[in-house]
């Protein structure tokens, strides 16, 4: 009787230090936080990203598999500066440049 | 004794080349010239002549040519596909100089036969009325500064019972100077089909189709429009576009990799597909045509859509109407403005009709 008692305790034991165990673990392997919303966080940085020299546009685009969000930056010309100065990510979304020239109304002439 | 045929040939051959030297002596190229005979140019004319048919032989190399690098000395330029996958390791095995000979590439987009395959339909002729829409048009006194300017004539909305004409602010009334031609874009002033541009700047060649309602709408709106009142039976009540026809009377939301389609005055039916939304976008605006700068305008929320070349959206397609790439009474998408030879901007048509308080014209 005591023995089955004893028995009973060490597995009760070893299965709460099993959970705990797990518990760490998910801790540990922390996720990132969800997103923001993409189009929130453009609005929250479009003036700062605008505010570089040779920067004429920022638009939610996608990477090259078509599908992926990302931040797409238009530049009038390429520069080292501009270059450095544009983040590689924003809130975990890719920024992608790409130099379009000046944006211009398309009237004639 | 009859000449034989050789020496016919040497005696045409010697009154050419008689006829030619003194003409030479007057029509010679000026010293510094960088014609045919120049000898930097033959040294790289010799180069290409080694290489061109052994390079071309790659599907990534579309071409060679005597080109000039930055100093103005001339160089073998190389032109590659930009489209290629292997663009990056061609260029990266094409040496840099050849026997003296600089070689500098140029990425470019395939060549083609510049020959359109014509699809019959002018949109810059004078229509006979009632006019259909996605056509040449414009403010008839968008005259100034030794230029006259244009646009589109994109779609036709109502208002309050009332049908319109939709066009771009900056190609109906962004004359806000007397400057170039003493006289500013003023409610009431005939709107003409086809624009000057296309009617050698003579305002006498073209057709009233409306009248200028003015909108306001930059520097302080967002979005880029104004209208013009129809003039009774001028153009057609439906509202067709051409090339596209009848239209819905709804409007769609543009969605990435969207396929859409417009009808303009430069490029007319042309295709493209939605690249990117939710744009912000700064655009500069002349207060004339060909004038000075009168302000830059950051707009937002914008609509992104492929334009590489310019090949969906050029130089006087403003105004034009983007619907869905569908064929029968399409939705309407959103209103071309602005752009570059890489993409094309619009402003989401429900943006625009809500600022005129209008509904599209349509089935």
């Amino acid at each position: 009787m005591v023995r089955d008692r004893l028995r009973c305790a060490c597995y009760s034991l070893v299965v709460a230090v099993f959970l705990i165990g797990c518990r760490h673990n998910m801790a540990q392997s922390n996720s990132p936080p969800p997103k923001r919303d993409i189009n929130a966080v453009l609005r929250d940085h479009d003036k700062e990203l605008m505010a570089i020299p040779n920067v004429v546009g920022i638009y939610v685009g996608v990477l090259g598999d078509g599908k992926t969000p990302c931040l797409k930056v238009m530049l009038s010309r390429k520069s080292p500066a501009t270059e450095q100065a544009i983040p590689r990510s924003i809130e975990g979304y890719d920024v992608v440049t790409k130099v379009t020239g000046d944006i211009r109304p398309l009237h004639t002439p | 004794m009859r000449p034989n045929l050789l020496q016919r040939f040497c005696k045409a051959a010697l009154s050419l080349a008689l006829l030619f030297i003194p003409l030479s002596l007057f029509a010679g190229p000026p010293a510094g010239v960088l014609d045919a005979s120049h000898a930097s140019v033959r040294a790289v004319i010799a180069v290409q002549n080694e290489v061109t048919a052994d390079w071309i032989r790659k599907p990534e190399v579309l071409g060679t040519a005597v080109g000039v690098d930055a100093n103005g000395t001339p160089v073998l330029t190389v032109y590659i596909d930009r489209d290629a996958a292997n663009a990056g390791e061609v260029i990266r095995n094409l040496p840099r100089e050849l026997r003296g000979t600089g070689v500098q590439v140029e990425l470019t987009d395939k060549f083609r036969a510049m020959a359109r395959p014509g699809s019959g339909v002018s949109h810059t002729a004078t229509q006979t009325p009632p006019i259909q829409l996605g056509t040449s048009g414009g403010w008839s006194k968008d005259l100034a500064n030794g230029y006259c300017c244009g646009g589109t004539l994109g779609s036709l909305v109502q208002i309050g019972g009332t049908q319109y004409i939709l066009s771009n602010y900056h190609v109906f009334e962004a004359d806000i100077v007397p400057g170039g031609n003493n006289t500013v874009a003023t409610n009431g002033d005939p709107i003409i089909q086809p624009g000057l541009i296309d009617v050698n700047c003579n305002v006498n060649n073209a057709q009233t189709v409306g009248t200028l309602v003015k909108r306001s709408s930059l520097p302080g709106s967002n979005v880029d429009c104004s209208t013009a009142k129809v003039v009774s039976g001028m153009v057609r009540t439906d509202g067709a576009i051409l090339e596209i026809g009848t239209i819905s009377h709804l409007t769609t939301g543009a969605f990435i990799n969207q396929a859409v389609k417009k009808s303009g005055r430069t490029t007319g039916l042309s295709r493209s597909s939605v690249s990117g939304l939710n744009a912000t976008i700064s655009v500069t605006y002349d207060n004339e045509c060909a004038g000075g700068t009168a302000f830059a305008k950051t707009f937002t929320g914008q609509i992104v859509t492929n334009n590489r070349g310019s090949k969906f959206l050029n130089s006087g397609d403003s105004g034009s109407l983007m619907v869905e790439d569908v064929t029968t009474n399409p939705r309407s998408v959103g209103l071309l403005y602005a752009g570059s030879s890489v993409d094309a901007i619009a402003n989401p048509i429900d943006e625009v009709l809500a600022f005129l308080g209008a509904t599209m014209v349509g089935q």
